[in-house]
């Protein structure tokens, strides 16, 4: 349990906007270092386990300021190899919006354990939303080649490759994902007619069950590009239903699928304290 | 395609966002899980961590929570008691709060805080000779701890030792002259004995003896204008001629 709940915190993706070009530079080295006088005079894990503790529950607050602090004291001052420190701290800063900071926290993280999944899936996801998409493409290839079975490495990628304007490439990238967990036999046996209704509902991974609704969003977009394909040659001539079934999709698009009814899609797996 | 582009660009980042605005505002009220600290290595003091947040943010009764998950992963662990005690206190639950402080104190006698802290506790509920025992045993461990200094010097003014008090509440400005604290317990000190020496004279005047400025209150802030002002004319007031 505690191992799982490891994994998700480290693979929370990030709040994020357009930004400028990550510089990588050394903006958190550059801090005054700050007084962390809880147990001093203690041993180094129950320093870290303090103050870690501490972060969390002012970021589970919303105090992400305070929470930056406290994972300051960890990777400042008590251990500046204790790579949680930098995802945890990488996390708070991407929250407060600080990207080019939270990159070089899970850097630092990749530089101390290079084969940390974690480290790289979050990076890309910053990576994309400051525009850099070589360099989210590569952190995401870095996360399969590390675990084949990584499912998030394949969602991000897929939604990457449809920023690209691929979505037929997001598609089959999706269906790798799928092709990689046993989800798709988990949705056979809930389909089943024969399937007794107080048979228990299976456990999994829901990360699992996500590539199913990038898929239908990548289909949503294959269709409303139809549309538009049959609109731009018929012009004022064509069928009202299909100009109606195009606004539609495309109101989705704008509307549905943001914040009010949206967020069923993404946010348990990109939320560490929701597990 | 590519207005389409930016469109889904733009959920999907909205998503994001979405799901870390709800994640956090959720998950504010869930109980704390004792067996699911988010670091694999974590010590008891994890726990200590939350629980110091909780407590400045007001949710004492979480708090008391984590102290317990400390408690319940090393029931050998006394700064966990120390600090749910604290909680208590502040609960008001003070068998509770008492409970606790004994068991830090009996794992770990020398945590000095824990003295303090109970001290102010029986402090609260009266106790002053158990206070004013518990504030002693922790100058004998830190003989220029402030807090203490500060504490006792109130327990003694309590109990109307003045000389006692002042004398403790200058250690404590002499430990540490950057702490406002014993200033305040200082001036409240010399509030009191003010207070002490006017009704000495109101019993010992006859009835027509009255203060200069006719009353504590009124000397006081005479005495206050006169130091912001330079007008020492309250003072003047106090002079007598000598017999003759």
């Amino acid at each position: 349990m505690i191992r799982r709940l490891f994994s998700s915190l480290l693979i929370a993706v990030l709040a994020m906007t357009l930004f400028t070009v990550p510089t990588l530079a050394q903006n958190t080295q550059e801090k005054e270092l700050p007084e962390c006088p809880i147990f001093e005079d203690q041993s180094t894990d129950v320093r870290i386990s303090y103050y870690v503790g501490e972060g969390l529950g002012y970021q589970r607050s919303g105090n992400l300021g305070q929470a930056t602090d406290s994972f300051d004291c960890v990777v400042l001052v008590i251990d500046p190899s204790y790579v949680t420190g930098y995802m945890l701290r990488g996390r708070v800063l991407a929250q407060q919006r600080l990207l080019e900071e939270a990159v070089d926290d899970y850097t630092r993280a990749i530089e101390l354990d290079s084969s940390l999944i974690e480290a790289y899936n979050n990076r890309g996801v910053l990576y994309m939303s400051l525009g850099e998409y070589d360099e989210a493409a590569a952190d995401f290839a870095r996360t399969i080649d590390l675990d084949p079975n990584f499912i998030e490495g394949y969602n991000n990628q897929a939604i990457l490759s449809a920023l690209n304007e691929d979505v037929d490439g997001a598609i089959t990238i999706l269906e790798t994902a799928l092709s990689r967990s046993n989800i798709a036999d988990i949705l056979a046996s809930l389909k089943n007619p024969d399937r007794p209704s107080d048979a228990e509902f299976p456990k999994f991974d829901s990360i699992n069950a996500r590539p199913y609704a990038l898929l239908g969003i990548m289909n949503s977009l294959k269709a409303l590009q139809n549309y538009e394909d049959y609109i731009t040659l018929t012009r004022s001539g064509a069928d009202s239903r299909i100009t109606s079934a195009a606004g539609m999709l495309e109101s989705q698009f704008t509307f549905e699928l943001r914040l009010d009814d949206g967020s069923w899609l993404l946010q348990a797996n990109y939320d560490p304290f929701k597990e | 395609m590519r207005s389409l582009m930016r469109c889904i660009t733009l959920f999907v980042l909205l998503l994001w966002s979405a799901s870390l605005t709800l994640g956090v505002g959720l998950q504010a009220q869930e109980p704390l899980d004792c067996e699911d600290p988010f670091i694999p290595d974590a010590t008891p003091a994890y726990y200590l961590g939350q629980g110091a947040v909780l407590i400045e943010q007001g949710q004492v009764a979480r708090a008391v929570e984590a102290y317990s998950c400390a408690i319940e992963g090393d029931p050998t662990y006394a700064p966990a008691y120390a600090r749910r005690a604290y909680a208590y206190a502040i609960m008001l639950d003070d068998r509770a709060a008492l409970a606790d402080y004994e068991q830090a104190l009996t794992l770990d006698e020398t945590l000095v805080d824990v003295y303090i802290n109970r001290g102010a506790l029986y402090t609260t509920l009266g106790n002053y000779g158990l206070a004013i025992s518990d504030y002693s045993l922790a100058l004998a461990l830190e003989p220029d701890n402030v807090d203490a200094l500060n504490n006792r010097a109130v327990v003694h003014a309590i109990e109307g030792n003045y000389d006692l008090a002042l004398a403790d509440a200058q250690a404590a400005i002499a430990a540490d002259p950057d702490d406002v604290t014993a200033y305040a317990t200082q001036g409240a000190i010399y509030s009191a004995l003010s207070t002490q020496s006017y009704q000495t004279f109101i019993e010992r005047g006859d009835e027509y003896a009255r203060l200069p400025a006719g009353s504590p209150t009124g000397v006081m802030s005479a005495i206050d204008n006169s130091q912001r002002t330079g007008d020492m004319g309250i003072w003047l007031r106090f002079q007598v001629p000598a017999e003759q």
